[in-house]
């Protein structure tokens, strides 16, 4: 499984699902080295770090994300935002892995703008807040707070 | 001890200032302050611009209440270490911020995992003291429902 994101908030919020992963052999990828030590023991990648707002950082990170989905192939991808977990479901759907999209508990009033886009390649699509729920997804499931 | 911290990106000078002069007020009550880039250097209380992430979370650890910005990793952090909250949201009118996400923020937050609110700089020191009586630490609080939905989709249970 990999679970995939930039800094900050959204790796935070993939740390407080961990207890989901039990069990599955986790592959961790992000933008600082300096978050490794809080998955030691898992694998652990550095991906570069890119907004939608850069196109050329943008390229360079979708290079990454698909040497690293081609090198791992791995079976689940997991994601909590934002551009690099958008590039990896999205890829990740030419592998046929199984997607999940965590969208941030900060988008309280709108989705994110990755988490919009990516519901079609998101198998599972959560959004953390009831009032962003659509019957054709995203679902609310609970939240990391 | 209070621990003030306002992120590592945009000053809070309204926070800061607001709890130094709390801290002026209540010399027994020990105050470390994380400030960032803020200009106003507090007298009154103790304080680093940035914390590695490792001292970040051990400053949790060992406090009794986080006073800070309405930042989601703030928060994140507090409810993996267990410790109450009080926070104070940035304003985009008052130019802390790109939008008004921290109003928003605290809105829905508010009451859950041992959050409190002040809404603004007046109120703080009024919500501080009453926090300070009432608030209990809520204890390592995981995030249940939420891993049960994702370790069910794992398993192939009927999603």
């Amino acid at each position: 499984m990999l679970a995939i994101s930039s800094g900050g908030g959204h790796w935070l919020e993939m740390l407080r699902v961990r207890p989901a992963f039990q069990g599955c052999e986790m592959i961790w990828a992000t933008v600082h080295r300096g978050y490794a030590a809080q998955v030691e023991g898992d694998r652990f990648h550095v991906i570069p770090d890119a907004t939608r707002w850069n196109k050329l950082k943008l390229i360079r990170l979708a290079f990454s994300v698909l040497i690293l989905l081609i090198r791992l192939r791995p079976d689940v991808v997991f994601s909590a935002g934002a551009a690099p977990g958008y590039l990896a479901l999205r890829m990740g759907k030419w592998f046929r892995a199984r997607t999940i999209w965590l969208d941030s508990i900060a988008n309280v009033e709108e989705l994110s703008m990755s988490g919009q886009i990516v519901g079609r390649y998101a198998d599972l699509w959560l959004t953390q807040w009831a009032h962003l729920s659509r019957p054709r997804g995203p679902e609310f499931r609970g939240a990391v707070l | 001890m209070i621990f003030v911290t306002v992120g590592g990106q945009t000053p809070f000078d309204r926070l800061v200032r607001a709890m130094d002069a709390w801290s002026g007020k209540h010399p027994r009550e020990r105050v470390f302050a994380q400030i960032g880039e803020t200009d106003h250097e507090p007298s009154h209380m103790e304080f680093v611009r940035f914390l590695p992430p490792g001292r970040y979370e051990r400053r949790m650890e060992n406090c009794d209440l986080v006073v800070s910005h309405a930042g989601t990793g703030v928060l994140l952090v507090a409810a993996r270490v267990g410790v109450p909250v009080l926070m104070m949201p940035r304003s985009a009118r008052l130019g802390e911020t790109r939008n008004e996400h921290q109003a928003a923020t605290c809105r829905h937050l508010a009451g859950r995992c041992g959050f409190r609110v002040a809404l603004s700089d007046e109120d703080l020191p009024a919500m501080l003291d009453e926090a300070r009586d009432t608030l209990s630490r809520p204890g390592v609080l995981p995030a249940d429902q939420l891993v049960a939905a994702i370790s069910g989709f794992l398993r192939g249970d009927g999603v």
